[in-house]
């Protein structure tokens, strides 16, 4: 098992680091727009700051989304271990389907816990800039952040098990995301109207996040626990497949 | 694992595809020795291999490895096996160190030393990624890791092919040592016959998905033989004596399986001895009897 982790962790080391790069690009660009909302020249206008108090209530997580959904994504390892017949490698030793499978969900729990506790630690560092207090609630947050992302990757496993190809598995999660934004972006559309202005929908939009907020986290983190535990089985499953 | 005569017994193993049939294959591969299995292009050893491995369900038959099923007693067997396919199973990216970790992670008795040993005796630099080794190098670290876990069983599907003859030699020597250890054994199929010639012990002929010989390698050999005679000669051989015959503008070659029998029945003609390469030749035309 440990063999089969650190293969998969050097495999994919180089995208970690540039997904971990784009990471702290962003958690800066929000760390900044936060700054300057309390010293700099967006502080300078205060229906601005007003403006963007909201929305960076809830932008300020897009980091912590894209470092769990990017970790995620990164199936590399699956279609290379295909191409490369280390799959068939693995069939002829004693390793077997059960622990061939663990170890790669694993790897991808192992850097969404990464990705968590770095989105934790970019919380902290936001609140301290504007020595706002630090609440479970935002905990919550980025653990719906790596609920999702914990999601994506056990199907983007499974999914690259069973098909064994790249572009199959991003046609299924481009499906996957586009239906994910599709259907709260239509049921936004056609509400459109019965907001006055975009200030009213963006405070209507914010006050329902709020309400679904609390009860989003255990959903999630139930479904993370259950797609996990289903694609470990699909993933095996996958494995064992002979060719008939 | 306990006392076992035979590495591998295969019995009636049989798996139908369309246009294929792996029909009724029996051998086996007696414990300390190295097995040869011959035959040309889809005759059937990559098939048969892949079902030895559990890497395809057979239709019918039996596989036994170290006197165990390989369905029921599957980890136990392949927790003491090697199989070396013709391309290298591990990432491009990685280096000789890493792939050490990979497998020592892998498997349970994995020796680091043994395959450090390897890559010094083969030349292999140890940082520089596989990606840049020429075939043969990529091939001598895979043998070198299937040889660094003390497996008792090589299971080789063409792994020489492609191998220029220094390096083929120079694992052909490796092979040899390993057997030094009178518990191991080698399953190798090519169809470079030279290389078995020079080695094997016993070996296996498959055509078309059926064995057409099994058994000592040199008694093999030297059991054929070729007539090299006359059209007018020729005509004077009886045709059960004959497995086909490859005729030229000058007269005939003759292959016959019972060479004894032949040297007492055609005295006045030339019966040189055969290699393993002219029997696989003249048995894959033997449908034909006569070829140019």
């Amino acid at each position: 098992m440990k063999g089969l982790l650190y293969k998969d962790f050097l495999l994919s080391r180089k995208y970690y680091t540039a997904v971990s790069g784009v990471f702290l690009m962003f958690a800066g660009l929000f760390a900044m727009v936060r700054m300057s909302m309390l010293w700099g020249n967006i502080a300078a206008a205060p229906e601005a700051v007003a403006e963007l108090t909201g929305s960076l209530w809830i932008l300020r997580y897009v980091p912590c989304l894209i470092i769990t959904i990017a970790f995620a994504a990164d199936g590399g390892a699956v279609f290379a271990d295909y191409q490369v017949n280390w799959v068939r490698f693995c069939s002829t030793t004693a390793v077997g389907e059960y622990r061939t499978a663990a170890a790669k969900l694993l790897s991808r729990l192992i850097m969404e816990t990464v990705g968590f506790a770095a989105g934790v630690l970019y919380v902290i560092v936001f609140c301290a800039i504007g020595n706002e207090s630090l609440t479970w609630g935002m905990i919550g947050n980025v653990a719906i952040c790596f609920g999702v992302g914990e999601i994506l990757g056990m199907l983007y496993i499974a999914a690259g098990i069973w098909f064994q190809k790249k572009q199959t598995v991003e046609l299924i999660g481009m499906a996957v995301m586009g239906l994910g934004t599709m259907i709260p972006t239509t049921i936004l559309m056609i509400n459109m109207d019965k907001y006055a202005d975009d200030a009213e929908m963006m405070a209507k939009l914010f006050k329902t996040f709020m309400d679904i907020k609390d009860m989003l986290m255990p959903i999630v983190m139930i479904a993370a626990v259950v797609l996990t535990v289903l694609c470990y089985f699909a993933a095996v499953y996958g494995l064992k497949r002979r060719d008939n | 694992m306990s006392e076992y005569k035979n590495a591998i017994e295969v019995e009636n193993l049989t798996k139908a595809y369309d246009g294929f049939t792996l029909d009724h294959v029996s051998f086996t591969v007696p414990a300390g020795s190295i097995m040869g299995f011959i035959g040309q292009n889809g005759a059937g050893k990559t098939t048969t291999i892949r079902m030895l491995l559990n890497l395809i369900k057979k239709d019918s038959g039996s596989i036994k490895i170290f006197g165990l099923d390989n369905d029921t007693h599957e980890r136990e067997i392949k927790g003491k096996i090697s199989a070396v396919f013709d391309e290298i199973p591990f990432h491009g990216v990685l280096n000789a160190n890493q792939v050490s970790t990979v497998l020592g992670g892998v498997f349970a008795e994995w020796d680091k030393q043994t395959y450090f040993n390897y890559l010094d005796r083969f030349s292999l630099p140890r940082k520089r990624r596989i990606n840049d080794f020429s075939k043969g190098m990529k091939m001598k670290l895979q043998i070198a890791a299937a040889l660094s876990h003390g497996a008792k069983l090589l299971i080789m599907d063409e792994a020489t092919t492609g191998l220029d003859p220094v390096v083929r030699n120079e694992i052909l020597d490796i092979f040899l040592e390993y057997l030094q250890d009178e518990t191991n054994s080698i399953l190798l199929s090519s169809h470079i016959t030279t290389d078995l010639e020079k080695i094997a012990d016993k070996v296996t002929f498959i055509d078309g998905g059926k064995i057409l010989l099994s058994g000592d390698k040199d008694e093999t050999v030297e059991r054929h033989a070729v007539i090299k005679c006359k059209k007018s000669d020729y005509e004077t051989i009886a045709p059960e004596d004959i497995i086909s015959a490859r005729l030229t503008d000058f007269g005939a070659e003759v292959m016959v399986s019972d060479r004894a029998k032949c040297e007492q029945k055609y005295k006045g003609l030339t019966i040189d001895p055969t290699t393993l390469e002219e029997i696989m030749l003249f048995y894959v035309r033997r449908t034909k009897k006569e070829w140019k």
